[in-house]
């Protein structure tokens, strides 16, 4: 086992190795358990490190106090998973009746699918697709059963409308939960437009319930999608937990590959999946077969720009060391990343308008951040 | 009674933990009696305002009271109406 | 040299040697239920350090913590200009920074807000808790209670501190178990229970916090000595202090103090049934009352009277 305390790199390696495989933590001192736990919950992964540990039957010999803390996580987010529950059956019964598409995305979807990776994973939000010419139909009947829109300054209420796939967000009842009502994947002038309509034409049906999902191919790609495009890579981990979780769960599926390389091409997205499949081979030794690896490299970028990404992915996903926080060189690849995920949401003559004016608002939201009584 | 519902008792009044809703509710006297009626299976309303009020004919108004209340318990989710309860006394 | 000893106290570590565990590893602190590795770069937050956690066992700063906190120096312009600290826990900085000195109130109350968070272990009560002779009163948080100045009258005339913050409810059977901590006391507090018990060891006052003027009460040592002893619940005191209010104690319903109790912990809504069991188990075991006070000398020996002393 390495001396966890070494760097940031080293101590999220700690949490990898453990989620890759539970039995490692046999080998765990009282000192690594101190790291591992403080690095799972900051990258938002106790609840899954628990879940993992649980399903590789290794709870017996962890610690009473580590077992102690994995426990509070699980009743933590047991509660959160419920509450997700009702939210569904509000919005079901909210938006059922107007006979929309409803398509759940992310944790939600992974949620209502019942697969393997939503146990304990950490949720937020419910993120849900709808059609863009239903937009206001939605947004105004979910105003008047109880949601309320998040106040929000002019400038980012018109950059949601007028720029972003998705509305501002809405909270029920102040409740903690956000919904995120999305109707494109990726933002309308980015450089990657996942066409909506071939997505709900795949999108799967969820019985006794106005809600589908993404074909799972689409799921995956939107993963990886979120991840490179929408995002600056920082902490972000658990995205690549997740899209490691899901093809463990459909690639057992006839079929499963070689849709996603065709929805991949079909949406553009063949160069962003390369990415997140090479992060995820590498970080969590996702298994990929020979020929479809084969095929994805079609979609290779330059080496200069791969060693780039390579680079300043592998410096920014990791979650910060408990001790020192995030390295310089941290900091610096997460800046760059997003400023890399600005300049692919636009073209060109709008990045620089909205990084100016974005820069601003930034500033002051930091200074509003919660207060610790 | 909804299954798996926790009651605590505490002289004449009850904490009720609805595990479905998640809720917790303080239940007065008359509430935790007709819960309690209901707690052995499920009764007519005439069993209900017999085991809250005693054995006697009571005013209409009365008998209202507890339908009311029923109902408020139905709606918190801590009893559910089934179609032979439904039978006026 | 010092001699060798078993048990050596944060009071008996030299203030370089306290510096030097903040400023590396961490100085260890065992709260009883749970246990944290405190961080600091300031020689001025060592040294309060030093005085409020005065009995604590000198623990190495090894195995595993509940917490793993610091509070550091902003770094850039605001180390020299209005110098500010922040809180970072799990390697982040949860909040907007402070100024600079304000750094234990900082640190305290970021230390509740990691418990409050992450200790679902438990059911956490907003209580006051004091235990004497094998029985523990809950005195829950209101506004207007003088909850924590109360408690520390209490702590400062033979009641052992459970805690002052939160009511630690072992989920499993009803046992509050200690948590010691400083005791927060604000304002005119701060005066009077420097009037209620001469020397009492308060730390230093912070004159500029958001909730005015701030000092800590250090828990006495046998407070510190006996945090691994869990103590029964007997009764619920629900305080108000009223000035000049000659003390009166009235009984409260108990299903009324069950809903007041749920109402007013931290995780009773995430921990659901389980939560439920734990407060009814603490209430069916407890008198409950409502206890109004102008004297705390008064207020202290009707809550002896209850714990049958």
């Amino acid at each position: 086992m390495p001396d966890a305390h070494k760097s940031g790199l080293d101590t999220a390696h700690l949490l990898l190795c453990v989620l890759s495989d539970a039995s490692t933590v046999r080998a765990l001192t009282e000192d690594d358990w101190n790291v591992l736990i403080q690095v799972a919950r900051s990258a938002r992964l106790l609840g899954v490190l628990g879940a993992r540990v649980e399903a590789g039957q290794m709870m017996p010999i962890v610690p009473p106090a580590v077992r102690a803390q994995l426990q509070s996580e699980q009743a933590a987010m047991a509660y959160r998973t419920r509450m997700v529950w009702w939210e569904l059956d509000r919005l079901a019964r909210t938006l059922g009746p107007l006979r929309v598409p409803i398509v759940l995305l992310k944790g939600a979807a992974y949620l209502i699918q019942g697969l393997r990776c939503a146990q304990l994973r950490s949720l937020s939000d419910v993120d849900v697709l709808v059609p863009r010419d239903r937009l206001s139909e939605v947004e105004e009947a979910l105003l008047s059963h109880g949601w309320e829109a998040k106040d929000l300054e002019p400038y980012d209420d018109r950059y949601y409308r007028q720029w972003s796939h998705e509305l501002p967000p809405f909270r029920y009842g102040g409740g903690f939960l956000e919904l995120d009502v999305h109707h494109a994947l990726l933002p309308p002038l980015g450089r990657i437009r996942p066409d909506p309509t071939t997505l709900f034409g795949h999108a799967v049906a969820i019985p006794d319930t106005p809600f589908r999902t993404l074909a799972p191919e689409d799921q995956v790609l939107h993963a990886a999608l979120h991840l490179l495009q929408d995002s600056d890579c920082t902490n972000r981990l658990r995205e690549i937990v997740d899209i490691d979780a899901l093809i463990q769960e459909f690639s057992q599926r006839a079929g499963f590959w070689d849709e996603l390389l065709e929805h991949a091409a079909e949406h553009g997205a063949g160069r962003p999946l390369w990415y997140a499949l090479r992060f995820a081979r590498r970080l969590l030794q996702t298994q990929v077969p020979e020929q479809i690896q084969h095929r994805l490299d079609a979609y290779v970028p330059r080496l200069i720009v791969r060693w780039f990404m390579d680079v300043l992915v592998s410096t920014a996903v990791v979650p910060p060391d408990p001790d020192r926080g995030y390295p310089r060189a941290a900091r610096v690849a997460s800046l760059l990343l997003l400023w890399r995920s600005v300049w692919l949401r636009f073209p060109p003559r709008l990045f620089l308008v909205h990084s100016i004016t974005k820069a601003i608002p930034r500033l002051r939201s930091q200074a509003a951040r919660p207060q610790p009584m | 009674m909804e299954e798996g519902l926790r009651v605590a008792r505490f002289d004449s009044e009850a904490v009720v933990f609805n595990p479905v809703s998640w809720q917790t509710h303080l239940l007065n006297d008359t509430a935790v009696r007709a819960l309690e009626a209901l707690m052995s299976g499920p009764q007519s309303l005439a069993d209900v305002v017999t085991a809250v009020l005693g054995d006697v004919t009571h005013p209409d108004h009365r008998v209202e009271m507890i339908q009311s209340l029923l109902a408020e318990l139905e709606a918190l989710g801590l009893v559910e109406t089934t179609l032979a309860t439904c039978a006026s006394s | 040299m010092r001699p060798l000893s078993l048990r050596v106290r944060v009071a008996d570590l030299e203030a370089h040697e306290v510096e030097a565990r903040l400023t590396g590893s961490g100085l260890a602190l065992d709260f009883g239920a749970l246990r944290a590795r405190v961080r600091a770069d300031q020689a001025s937050l060592a040294s309060a350090i030093r005085k409020v956690y005065r009995e604590y066992p000198d623990q190495p700063s090894r195995g595993f913590f509940e917490v793993n906190a610091s509070v550091e120096r902003v770094p850039g312009i605001r180390r020299v200009i209005r110098s500010q600290v922040k809180f970072v826990v799990d390697g982040e900085a949860p909040f907007a920074p402070f100024p600079a000195d304000t750094h234990l109130p900082l640190l305290e109350w970021g230390l509740n807000w990691c418990i409050a968070n992450n200790c679902n272990q438990f059911l956490l009560l907003h209580a006051g808790a004091v235990e004497r002779g094998g029985r523990a009163v809950l005195l829950p948080a209101q506004p207007g209670s003088g909850k924590s100045t109360l408690t520390a009258a209490l702590t400062c005339s033979g009641f052992r501190l459970l805690s002052d913050e939160f009511g630690v409810v072992n989920l499993d059977n009803g046992m509050l178990l200690p948590l010691v901590r400083p005791i927060a006391l604000k304002n005119e507090s701060i005066d009077v229970i420097r009037e209620f018990a001469r020397g009492a060891p308060i730390g230093p006052t912070f004159p500029k916090t958001r909730k005015g003027t701030v000092a800590h009460l250090a828990p006495d040592q046998f407070s510190v000595d006996h945090r691994g002893v869990p103590a029964q619940p007997r009764a619920i005191v629900f305080p108000k202090y009223v000035a000049g209010k000659p003390v009166s104690l009235e009984a409260v319903p108990p299903a009324r103090a069950f809903v007041k109790l749920a109402g007013n912990a931290f995780n009773y809504e995430t921990l659901g049934p389980a939560a439920f069991d734990a407060v009814r188990t603490v209430v069916h075991g407890s008198q409950c009352f409502r206890l109004r006070y102008g004297d705390l000398v008064d207020a202290i020996s009707v809550v002896a009277r209850l714990l049958g002393q």
